[in-house]
């Protein structure tokens, strides 16, 4: 493909790169899953900036295309990582910290989120990125009314699985 | 304020804790290849493919001098071998329609419904196959029993010269025992690939649908 595409490109994923950890972050619980979700959104990324006509924001966009990659990637959690990472672009070491900063009730409701279903945490996500219950239900296709009884429900159910 | 806008603070300022790719390690991860489902399952068809065709093609090869030279029986089985290629062709063409329409910037819902349609396309393909699979060794035996009258012959001398009234009964049944055999692990294979793909996107569709309340 195009090199000037493709520098246009690297450009912006490496300046809304944050988008995508917050996904995997989401997403996978352990770094060998993020790493390979963080893959998967970058190449389907590029597969579909080719389209992109900047109707939307450049994040919102990356937001869609970042949640539909994880949403319907089969392989979240299950697979142990048996390779090794031969051209060792070693982004895999560090964001751990965050996690052991958290003091335990942060922590709790991680756990709580991780157990929630992939639809789940799509909400959960677009909602602590402020935005918009029209732009949840917009991303996911479903009515604005639904994403807001969604949430709700959501929000009970992190309060059961924290507080048991 | 609730536990999940506390969380939401906090989420605001993790920030710092992402590791920072600049582009040469952006440019190593587009490089790699994709994992992405609809793709597996494309490949997948072409895996199927390839290995249907070396079965009939070796199949071929070894009866071409056998059981039966009848005239009937060879338009018989040329044309199996067309209809089963020409079904192999159309979901082949069908699978990398879907593959091609398929687009991660529709909203999530869209997109499964999509997704679930490629389900679709290979339900339809796994039953189409096991159905062929079933038709073609029934009408088989048939053509057998009713153009090949060497082998007919033998079946009836086999019958006569050891008293064994159920040979040839005893021969039909071995065939479905093998045939049964085949089918069920024609759909283990189908069960341990396109299933593994697809449950837990089914599962994720679900749970789209049901929300419309």
């Amino acid at each position: 493909m195009n090199d000037s595409l493709k520098e246009q490109f690297l450009e912006l994923l490496e300046s809304h790169q944050n988008i995508v950890h917050k996904v995997c972050r989401i997403y996978c619980r352990d770094q060998a899953s993020r790493d390979d979700l963080f893959q998967e959104i970058s190449i389907q990324l590029w597969h579909a900036y080719p389209k992109f006509r900047g109707e939307s924001k450049f994040s919102t966009w990356m937001y869609r295309v970042a949640l539909n990659t994880a949403i319907t990637s089969y392989r979240k959690e299950k697979r142990q990582r048996q390779h090794l990472d031969i051209d060792n672009f070693s982004y895999a070491l560090k964001s751990e910290p965050y996690d052991s900063t958290m003091d335990l009730q942060m922590d709790a409701l991680y756990n709580a989120i991780g157990q929630l279903n992939d639809i789940d945490k799509a909400l959960v996500l677009l909602y602590v990125e402020d935005n918009s219950y029209l732009e949840i239900s917009r991303t996911l296709g479903i009515s604005e009314v639904n994403a807001r009884v969604k949430m709700n429900r959501i929000k009970i159910k992190l309060k059961t699985l924290i507080n048991p | 304020m609730d536990a999940l806008d506390q969380f939401k603070e906090k989420w605001k300022n993790q920030s710092d804790s992402f590791v920072h790719l600049d582009k040469a390690q952006l440019t190593n991860i587009l490089k790699r290849k994709s994992t992405n489902l609809v793709k597996w399952i494309f490949v997948f068809g072409l895996i199927e493919f390839a290995l249907w065709a070396f079965l009939s093609w070796a199949f071929h090869d070894k009866s071409g001098g056998g059981i039966s030279e009848s005239k009937v029986f060879v338009n018989f089985f040329n044309g199996l071998e067309i209809l089963s290629y020409a079904i192999l062709i159309y979901f082949l063409f069908r699978f990398y329609s879907n593959y091609k329409r398929i687009s991660l910037v529709e909203d999530t819902k869209q997109l499964m419904a999509k997704i679930m349609k490629t389900r679709k396309t290979v339900k339809l393909y796994v039953a189409i196959n096991i159905i062929l699979l079933i038709a073609g060794t029934i009408a088989t035996l048939i053509m057998m029993m009713n153009f090949d009258a060497e082998l007919m012959a033998t079946v009836n001398d086999i019958q006569i010269k050891q008293q064994d009234k159920y040979f040839f009964a005893r021969l039909v049944l071995v065939t479905f025992a093998i045939l049964t055999l085949f089918t069920l692990g024609l759909l283990l294979i189908y069960w341990l690939t396109y299933g593994t793909l697809l449950r837990r996107l089914k599962a994720n569709y679900k749970l789209l649908e049901d929300s419309e309340v």
